[in-house]
């Protein structure tokens, strides 16, 4: 097993640009860029990635550029998983023939949007959760389909107006609530599966190298704050991202061996769920008085979550 | 005929037709460059009391819709090339089984992923067969703004006349084209409407796969007390599946003939300046625009050239071609791919001096590069 790489200070860590350029072509403000780089600082290994089609892909190689100093695939939109996969299992087997001049493992890793790992590649990953490779696959979450004009995927929340979802006189905007994938990974007796924010690098960090050291497939769903379509000026991704932890809407746990949950980070001043949504432009309408009990109901099911989450962790299941 | 003038796009106008047509289901999902077909059903079938829904994928999309066909719905999807290949088995399906339906393809730039946001006409041959077996496919393609109107109107007539699904192709610049077009008024579209047959004897009675060896299926919508077996498999006249030799010939015969012996009913096409032409230059799509511009520059020098497009893609106005073909001696096809209808003019033709020109740069062609290659004929 390769050695951890040590962290000193977030400066270091965020701005080196080794293996992943700055220059892209992602909105100003996108927390995209921050969690990849962040993810392959993570480590010293070599990398083996995969972006499915998504806001990454198409900004991060633009020919004749490319901000991507590792080995990467971009494939169809569905299956980011499946192609790391497939390289994972050719590697095992060159490595058990010994035909690999080096006997390095490198770290495999997917990158996909929310719409690529909730939606239309739900049955890849569950396909490499359950035959076991040894990945990572990671959800920029950003809540909505970014790079195709802002339709609802499985993972927008209520009442967040998205394109075929749109709020107006007769809608609050999207009706379902956001599918619970950590849950959802968990159950595949995955051995570590957490959820990440940004903001809360330290605890980011910690939980991409507790992943890369884990043997089998691991999930990781970091939240991508998105500028452009929740709304908010793009000098405010990280405050944005501060209200989603710190208001618990986006709570940062993990979940080891599909059963020991862990909450990793808990707000000394845990903010109410109306400061998040009045920051966002996708929320706006749920201010009109006709909508504001859905505030009300939000408060409800992030407080039920909370205690929910608290009581697994106490019960160690 | 009464018309309306409308300024809009063709994506747009293909949502509005679907509605006008009496379409009240959409079940898609987001793809460049047909997403504001979703986009502007999404917001005008709840008004009518239609449902429209995104699904988590393409192939979700289409079972949806093959579903609200079975319940005797009106139902539209849309989407891009990488869209239908994920459609393609679900296709099949509903070739086989009989269900109409309607799908939009936007033709963007490929293979796979290819050129999302760039125009391109390369799912021609995907169009006329885009899932495995024997059947025949129906595919339009619109070449203005009023026909991607028109056309998706047609379609869905069509698609309950024959039972099967009806594709329109619009490609990226047409679908994304804004501007002004004529178009029926919604009273003459709902007054052409003409549904789907239905069977309404004794339940008993009632075969929906026992038909003349040219018609299609009597699929009575379900939950209406007839039943009936329905199966993607080679089946009998219940629906039920079936290996006997016989009905397994017969069933695929017909859904071959019941449209290649009416392809009169499906026929459609548009010949400008054709008269006294001595070049014939096929195109389709938004390239027949180009061409058009094309012909008047040609003539302005005289040279008397014509255009013949085909609006029903597939099957082919093949007579109609070789009319043209045997009299005239300069044939060329334009076309955004690498000759997918070339090909088709070449075997309707039965000539192997079918001049093209082509492109697959995701570009549109100018009315000067075919001036020029006219020119060079």
């Amino acid at each position: 097993m390769s050695e951890i790489k040590k962290i000193k200070n977030l400066k270091e860590f965020s701005t080196s640009a080794d293996r992943f350029e700055g220059a892209n072509l992602l909105c100003p403000g996108c927390a995209h860029s921050i969690i990849v780089r962040e993810v392959l600082n993570a480590t010293n290994d070599d990398l083996i990635l995969s972006a499915a089609t998504g806001c990454l892909e198409v900004c991060t190689a633009v020919y004749p550029y490319t901000s991507w100093d590792a080995s990467w695939i971009h494939i169809g939109f569905e299956n980011g998983s499946t192609a790391v996969a497939g390289a994972e299992a050719m590697h095992k087997a060159l490595k058990r023939k010994g035909r690999l001049k080096q006997d390095r493992d490198p770290k495999f890793v997917s990158f996909a949007g929310d719409g690529a790992s909730y939606d239309i590649g739900f049955q890849w990953i569950s396909g490499c959760f359950e035959r076991g490779h040894n990945m990572m696959h990671v959800v920029l979450d950003n809540e909505v389909y970014a790079n195709t004009g802002g339709q609802r995927s499985s993972s927008t929340p209520i009442g967040s107006s998205a394109t075929t979802s749109p709020a107006g006189r007769i809608s609050y905007g999207e009706k379902k609530n956001k599918k619970d994938m950590l849950a959802i990974m968990a159950a595949h007796g995955s051995p570590y599966v957490a959820q990440v924010a940004p903001n809360k690098w330290k605890n980011m960090i910690k939980a991409i190298q507790h992943g890369f050291e884990a043997e089998g497939p691991v999930f990781i769903n970091a939240m991508s704050a998105c500028t452009t379509e929740w709304k908010f000026a793009p000098e405010d991704t990280i405050a944005i991202s501060d209200l989603a932890t710190d208001s618990l809407v986006f709570p940062l746990y993990e979940i080891i061996d599909g059963q020991k949950l862990n909450i990793t980070y808990r707000p000394k001043n845990v903010v109410p769920v109306e400061e998040y949504l009045a920051a966002q432009g996708r929320f706006k309408h749920l201010f009109k008085d006709q909508y504001k009990y859905l505030i009300k109901e939000w408060q409800e099911r992030v407080d039920q979550k909370w205690d929910y989450l608290q009581r697994r962790e106490e019960a160690s299941v | 005929m009464a018309t309306r003038e409308i300024i809009s796009t063709g994506n747009e106008l293909a949502a509005i037709a679907a509605v006008d047509a009496g379409c009240k289901f959409f079940g898609g999902y987001p793809l460049t460059p047909s997403s504001e077909v979703m986009h502007v059903i999404s917001d005008l079938l709840p008004k009518v009391g239609g449902v429209a829904i995104q699904m988590e994928d393409e192939i979700g999309g289409i079972c949806a819709v093959i579903g609200a066909g079975m319940v005797g719905q009106r139902a539209l999807t849309a989407t891009s090339g990488p869209g239908m290949s994920l459609k393609a088995e679900q296709l099949g399906l509903a070739q086989m089984a009989e269900v109409p339906l309607v799908v939009v393809n936007v033709m963007r730039g490929g293979p796979s992923t290819g050129l999302p946001t760039r125009v391109s006409q390369g799912d021609i041959l995907q169009s006329k067969n885009p899932s495995h077996g024997d059947y025949k496919s129906i595919t339009f393609c619109a070449g203005s703004l009023a026909e991607c109107y028109t056309e998706v109107v047609r379609a869905f007539n069509v698609a309950d006349r024959f039972m099967q699904p009806v594709i329109v192709l619009l490609d990226e610049t047409i679908g994304h084209m804004h501007g002004k077009a004529d178009i029926p008024t919604v009273e003459d579209v709902q007054a052409g409407i003409v549904p789907r047959k239905t069977f309404d004897g004794p339940a008993e009675e009632y075969f929906p796969y026992e038909c003349e060896h040219d018609e299609p299926a009597v699929l009575n919508p379900m939950y209406q007390g007839y039943r009936y077996h329905f199966t993607g498999l080679h089946h009998d006249k219940f629906g039920y599946p079936t290996e006997e030799i016989e009905t397994c010939r017969k069933l695929i015969q017909r859904l071959e003939d019941k449209v290649a012996l009416h392809e009169d009913e499906v026929e459609s096409y548009e010949e400008f300046e054709m008269e006294d032409a001595d070049v014939m230059i096929v195109a389709y799509g938004s390239v027949s625009l180009a061409a058009k511009e094309s012909i008047r520059h040609l003539r302005a020098e005289g040279i008397k050239a014509g255009l013949f497009r085909p609006i029903t893609i597939w099957p082919s106005p093949a007579a109609k071609i070789k009319e043209h073909t045997d009299k005239i001696k300069k044939v060329l096809v334009v076309e955004l791919n690498i000759g997918q209808y070339h090909g088709e003019v070449q075997r309707a033709a039965a000539r192997l001096d079918i001049e093209g020109l082509f492109k697959v740069n995701g570009r549109p062609i100018s009315p000067y590069e075919i001036v020029n290659k006219v020119k060079e004929l």
